[in-house]
C-alpha cells in the first residue's frame, strides 16, 4: 500500500537534490527494483543516460490505481512513520525518488502487480500526469526517463559529455552487481552490451566480469563476524591500482562512500603497497538496521553508525586478516637453539609470504643528513616567488642539497634556493619525452617499441567506453591497442622513451583518468598528460641523490621546464636576498 | 670460539657473503654475518631470505663456536687490516669478537647465531655438474634478458631447464636469451625451474672465469624444491625460486628470416656503442640499414646530430633492409654473445630480429625492433 506520511514525518525526512545526474537517476531506480525483489534488472541508456534511462525488473509490480500515488511526494509503500525509519531494511524509505524525477524528465512507468492479470501504465512530463491507463505488459515494472533536464536547462548545462556521464552510470551499476550477486545485472549503451552479472550469487563472479578475470585470480576472501557481518574480496598486495576507485562498500546492501571506513582497508595493508597505490576491495558489512542511520545524506551516499568504532574494527580485522600473511618478513624460521644444526628453513610456506618487493621502492643512497622528514620548513614563511611558467625560459644551474618530505627536490642555484616538486617536474620530462616520440600532424607514426609478446588488457566496463573513443589517441602515442573481444585488447607496442614495465597499471589509470574527464581538451592531449602523469615519479617517493641529479638534468633540457604539464609551477625560486631577509642579515 | 685466519682470506671471503647482506630494517639479524667453525674451515653466511650464501674459508681453528655480527663492520674492520693472520675470539657471555692483528685490536659485538635464520642445505638428492667458466657464461648470456622491475614477477627469473642439456631463457618483454649446453649427469627428464636472475648473476660474479680452469659446480634443489642450490669448492649459494607460468617462448622464437648479415662482432658493438650516443635523447633507436655487403649503422637526434658508421657484411637473402633497435638491447646482446662474428637474421621491419654467433647454434638473442618513421 503506498500512501502519504503525515506532515511532521516527511518534514523530518532529509529533502535535498535526489536528482543530480543520469546516474543518480539510474540508481534510485534500480534501488526500486531491488526493494521490488526483482531478480532481474536491465538498464538502457541512450546518450549517457540524458535521452533515455530505461530500467525494467521482474519484481513485485505496482497495482493500476496506486500508480499515481507512486508519483506523489512523501508517498511510499516502505515505511509508515518516521519511527520505522531506525529499522529501515529497504533502499529507499523517503517516497521522494519518482516524484523527483518525474519533475525534470518525460517519464514513463509501465508496470504489472505480481499476481495481477493486466498491468497498468502511466505517463508523466515535467511532473504532471498526462496518461493513466490499463496496459498489457509482462510482470514487472519498467521505468523510461527521456530527456532529462530538459524543464531545467542551467542543470542541463552542467552534465558532462554522454561519455563521462555514460561511465558514471556504469560505474552505479557495477556497485549494485556487487552489493547484490544475487540479481543479474544487464547495461546497455546505444545499443551496445556495456555490463553484464549473471545473479549466480557468487561476489567472485561479479568482480571477474568487472575487472576481469586477471584481477579476480588475484582477490582474496575477507571475513569477519564478531558484533557484525563483514564479508567480502581484497586483493593480493601484487594486484593494486592507482585510485581509490576500485574501492567499493556496503551496507546493508546499500553503496557508501564511507571515507572512515576506506581508510581502514586502506590501513590493514600497512606498508605493503606502495606510495600512490590502492587496493582492490569489495567489503559488505551487514548489521542491524537500528545500529546504522542512513538519512544523514540526501543520495544517502553517507551513514552514521551508532558503533562507529566497532564497524571501522571488524572492517580493518576482515581485511588485515586476508593480507596479514603477505606482510613482509613477519615470520621467519629460526636456528634450532639446541644445537647446532639448522633446521630447513625458510620454509616453503615463508619463502612465499616473503612479499618480494616490500619496501624495495624505499632503499637507495642515503644522502646528506637533516631534511627527511621535514614536512615544514617552519616560522614565518617568504612570500614566494613563484616561477612564471614561460616556454623557453632556461633553466639555472642547479645543485640538489636533498629531498623535502619525499615530496620537494631542494636545490642550490645561482640565485638561491629552488624546491622543485619531483612529480610535476618529472611530468614535465615524461611529457616532453612523449611529445617528442608521438605521432605528429604531418602523417608521421610514432616510434614505438614493439613487444616481444602481445600483452593483454582487461577494461573494467567503466573503462571500456573511454578505451574506444581514446584508442586512436592512445596508438598516436605508441600505444598501440588491438581490439580482442570482450573487453580485452592487445597491447602490441609501447611508447619508444617509455618502457612502461607495469603497461597494465598504467593504462588502468589513464582509462580511469580519461573516463572520467569530459574530453574537452581532445583525447590527444587528454592521452598525452595522463600518460606522462601515470609514468612520472609520485609525490612520497623516496628518490636517491643519483635520481635527483638525474631528473634536474632532464629538466633543464626541457623546453619548458618551469611549468608542469597542467601549467602549474614545477618549481619555487627563494631568491638570496629574500633568505636574508629572514634571517635579518639585510 | 677461537681461530685465527689469514686476513686476505677474511677479506675475500666477506666480499663474496655480502652481497646477501639485507639492508632492510624490518629484520635487523639479517644485516650480520655469521660466523661458524667447520671442521679445519671458518664458514661465513648471509642471507636476506631471498638469496644466501655460504663461504668457507681455511683457518686454524683453535677452539669451536659461532656467533653473528654486524656484517658491514666486519667487513670494514677486515679490509683495513694488514695482510696478517687475524686472530678472533669468542666470548660466549656477552658475544663479543675480540680481533687482533699484528697490533691492531678490535671488539665487535655479536648476537647469538640462533637467531640467524637458517639456511638450507642438501644432503641427499640428485646433483647436476657443470663447469664453472661454462655456468658463468651462460647466465651473463641470458640474465641481461631479464626484467629488472618487478612489475611482473616472473620476467625478473631466468627459466632454466635440467635434463640431458641445461637450458637457460630470460626475456623481458622486448628481448629474449636463450642458452643452452650439455649438463653432466643431466636427467632424462626434464626439470624447468624459475631462478631470479639477480640470483644467478651473484653467482656468475662469485665464480671463476678462464676455460682454463676446471673447476666445477654442483647443482641442486633443496628437498622441498623450493630453493635451488649451486655449491662450489667454497662457496654454496642457495636462491628462491620463483613461482609460476613462465610463457611459451618456443612460439615467439622466428622460424626463418629473409635477410641474413654476418658482421664482425666487435666492429659492430663499436659502431652501436658510437650511435647509442646520438641516440640517448630521441629514445635511443638506432638504425641499420643493409645494402650491398654493408652494413650502416646510424642514429640522430634532432638537437644534438647524427652519425653513421659503415661496416662490411656478407648478406643472404634479399640485399637491402632496414630495421631499428633500442640501442640498450644491441649493446647487451653483443656484449654477451661470445662470437668473433655473430649472424643477424631479419624478417621485416616489425618482426623480431635475432642476433647468434655464427660457428654455434647454443645461444639465441632475440629482439624485438622500434617502429619508426622518420
Ligand atoms: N520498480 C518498482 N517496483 C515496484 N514498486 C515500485 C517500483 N518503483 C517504485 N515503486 C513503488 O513506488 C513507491 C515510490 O517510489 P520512490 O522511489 O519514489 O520512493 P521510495 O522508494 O519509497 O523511497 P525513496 O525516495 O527513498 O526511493 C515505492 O515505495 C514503491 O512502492
Ligand atoms: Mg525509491
Amino acid at each position: 500500500m503506498i500512501r502519504a506520511l503525515d506532515a511532521a514525518s516527511a518534514a523530518k525526512i532529509a529533502a535535498g537534490e535526489v536528482v543530480e545526474r543520469p546516474a543518480s537517476v539510474a540508481k534510485e531506480l534500480i534501488e526500486n527494483a531491488i526493494d521490488a525483489g526483482a531478480t532481474d534488472v536491465r538498464i538502457e541508456i541512450k546518450d549517457g543516460g540524458i535521452s533515455l534511462l530505461r530500467i525494467a525488473d521482474n519484481g513485485g509490480g505496482i497495482p493500476l490505481a496506486e500508480l499515481p500515488v507512486a508519483f506523489e511526494r512523501h508517498a511510499t509503500s516502505k515505511i509508515t512513520s518516521i519511527d520505522d525509519l531506525a529499522v529501515v531494511a529497504t533502499l529507499g524509505f523517503r517516497g521522494e525518488a519518482l516524484p523527483s524525477i518525474a519533475a525534470v524528465a518525460q517519464v514513463t512507468l509501465t508496470s504489472r502487480a505480481a499476481g495481477a492479470s493486466s498491468g497498468g501504465c502511466i505517463r508523466l512530463s515535467g511532473g504532471e500526469v498526462l496518461e493513466h491507463a490499463p496496459a498489457g505488459c509482462p510482470p514487472g515494472t519498467t521505468v523510461s526517463v527521456r530527456e532529462l533536464f530538459f524543464n531545467t536547462p542551467a542543470r542541463l548545462k552542467f552534465l558532462k559529455s554522454p561519455l563521462a556521464e555514460g561511465g558514471q552510470i556504469t560505474r552505479v551499476v557495477g556497485h549494485f552487481a556487487l552489493a547484490y550477486p544475487g540479481i543479474g545485472f544487464t547495461l546497455l549503451s546505444d545499443g551496445k552490451p556495456v555490463f553484464q552479472s549473471s545473479g549466480s550469487g557468487d561476489l567472485l563472479d561479479v568482480i571477474a566480469r568487472l575487472y576481469g578475470p586477471e584481477v579476480a585470480r588475484g582477490m582474496l576472501p575477507a571475513e569477519c563476524n564478531d558484533g557484525l557481518q563483514v564479508r567480502g574480496y581484497v586483493s593480493e598486495p601484487r594486484v593494486s591500482r592507482s585510485s581509490r576507485g576500485y574501492l567499493s562498500l556496503f551496507v546493508n546492501g546499500r553503496w557508501i562512500q564511507g571515507r572512515q571506513l576506506l581508510h581502514a582497508i586502506e590501513e590493514a595493508y600497512a606498508s605493503l603497497l606502495m606510495v600512490g597505490r590502492h587496493p582492490l576491495a569489495v567489503i559488505n558489512i551487514n548489521l542491524d538496521p537500528a545500529q546504522v542511520d542512513v538519512n544523514v545524506h540526501p543520495s544517502k551516499a553517507e551513514v552514521k553508525f551508532a558503533a562507529e568504532r566497532l564497524v571501522y574494527a571488524r572492517v580493518h580485522q576482515a581485511v588485515h586478516g586476508a593480507v596479514a600473511r603477505y606482510a613482509p618478513l613477519t615470520v621467519i624460521g629460526r636456528a634450532d637453539p639446541s644445537g647446532s644444526a639448522e633446521r630447513q628453513v625458510p620454509s616453503a610456506e615463508d619463502t612465499e609470504t616473503v612479499w618480494p618487493t616490500a619496501g624495495a621502492a624505499a632503499v637507495g643512497p642515503q644522502w646528506g643528513p637533516g631534511f627527511h622528514g621535514l614536512e615544514d620548513l617552519g616560522g614565518p614563511r617568504p612570500a614566494l616567488g613563484t616561477a612564471p611558467a614561460n616556454a623557453f625560459q632556461a633553466l639555472p644551474m642547479l645543485r640538489v642539497l636533498g629531498q623535502l618530505a619525499l615530496t620537494y627536490i631542494i636545490a642550490e642555484g645561482p640565485g638561491g634556493m629552488y624546491l622543485i616538486d619531483q612529480h610535476a617536474a618529472h611530468e614535465r620530462v615524461r611529457l616532453d619525452e612523449i611529445q617528442r616520440s608521438r605521432a605528429n600532424d604531418t602523417g608521421q607514426a610514432p616510434d614505438a617499441q614493439l613487444l616481444l609478446q602481445p600483452l593483454t588488457v582487461e577494461v573494467s566496463p567503466a573503462q571500456a567506453a573511454a578505451a574506444e573513443a581514446a584508442r586512436p589517441a592512445l596508438s598516436r602515442l605508441g600505444l598501440d591497442l588491438e581490439p580482442f573481444g570482450d573487453r580485452t585488447y592487445l597491447l602490441r607496442s609501447v611508447p619508444a622513451a617509455l618502457p612502461l614495465p607495469a603497461a597494465r597499471e598504467t593504462i588502468s589509470a589513464m582509462l580511469d583518468e580519461l573516463s572520467a574527464e569530459s574530453a574537452s581538451e581532445g583525447w590527444d592531449e587528454a592521452a598525452e598528460h595522463s600518460l606522462a602523469c601515470h609514468t612520472a615519479v609520485r609525490a612520497g617517493q623516496k628518490l636517491s641523490a643519483e635520481e635527483m641529479d638525474a631528473l634536474i638534468a632532464q629538466l633543464e633540457r626541457c623546453w619548458s621546464p618551469q611549468a608542469c604539464a597542467h601549467g602549474r609551477p614545477t618549481m619555487v625560486h627563494f631568491s638570496q636576498a629574500q633568505l636574508e631577509r629572514e634571517f635579518g642579515r639585510r | 670460539m677461537k681461530v685465527i685466519c689469514p686476513q686476505d682470506n677474511l677479506s675475500r671471503g666477506l666480499a663474496v657473503v655480502a652481497r646477501a647482506v639485507s639492508t632492510r630494517s624490518t629484520m635487523p639479524i639479517l644485516s650480520n654475518v655469521l660466523l661458524a667453525t667447520d671442521g679445519s674451515r671458518l664458514r661465513l653466511a648471509a642471507t636476506n631470505l631471498e638469496l644466501s650464501i655460504n663461504c668457507w674459508v681455511e683457518a686454524e681453528v683453535i677452539e669451536e663456536g659461532r656467533v653473528a655480527v654486524p656484517a658491514r663492520l666486519l667487513q670494514e674492520f677486515v679490509n683495513s687490516l694488514p695482510s696478517a693472520p687475524v686472530q678472533m675470539v669468542l666470548n660466549p657471555a656477552n658475544r663479543v669478537v675480540k680481533m687482533h692483528c699484528l697490533r691492531t685490536d678490535g671488539n665487535i659485538r655479536g648476537v647469538s647465531a640462533d637467531e640467524f635464520p637458517a639456511i638450507p642445505t642438501v644432503e641427499d638428492g640428485a646433483v647436476f655438474r657443470q663447469p664453472a667458466h661454462l655456468l658463468k657464461e651462460m647466465i651473463n648470456q641470458v640474465a641481461i634478458a631479464a626484467a629488472t622491475d618487478d612489475s611482473r614477477p616472473i620476467f625478473t627469473g631466468v627459466l632454466t631447464t635440467l635434463g640431458p642439456t641445461l637450458s637457460m631463457v630470460a626475456a623481458d618483454g622486448f628481448r629474449l636469451g636463450l642458452r643452452s649446453a650439455e649438463l653432466e649427469g643431466g636427467p632424462e627428464t626434464e626439470t624447468t625451474l624459475i631462478i631470479p636472475a639477480k640470483s644467478l648473476l651473484e653467482l656468475a660474479r662469485i665464480l671463476p672465469d678462464g676455460k682454463g680452469q676446471d673447476e666445477m659446480v654442483e647443482i641442486a634443489l633443496s628437498p622441498n624444491k623450493n630453493q635451488v642450490i649451486f655449491r662450489t669448492a667454497s662457496v654454496e649459494l642457495v636462491s628462491r625460486l620463483i613461482e609460476g607460468q613462465f610463457p611459451n617462448y618456443k612460439q615467439i622464437m622466428p622460424k626463418e628470416w629473409k635477410t641474413q648479415v654476418i658482421v664482425p662482432t666487435s666492429e659492430f658493438l663499436n659502431a652501436a656503442k658510437t650511435a647509442s650516443f646520438f641516440a640517448r635523447d630521441s629514445a635511443n633507436i638506432v638504425r641499420l640499414h643493409f645494402e650491398s655487403g654493408e652494413m650502416a649503422v646510424r642514429a640522430e637526434s634532432t638537437e644534438l646530430g647524427d652519425n653513421e658508421s659503415k661496416i662490411d657484411a656478407i648478406v643472404e637473402g634479399e640485399q637491402s633492409a632496414d630495421i631499428a633497435f633500442n640501442a640498450k638491447y644491441l649493446t647487451d646482446a653483443l656484449n654477451v654473445v661470445e662470437s668473433e662474428q655473430i649472424k643477424l637474421e631479419i624478417t621485416s621491419a616489425g618482426a623480431p630480429g635475432v642476433i647468434r654467433p655464427v660457428d654455434s647454434t647454443d645461444y639465441v638473442h632475440i629482439i624485438m625492433p622500434m617502429a619508426t618513421s622518420r
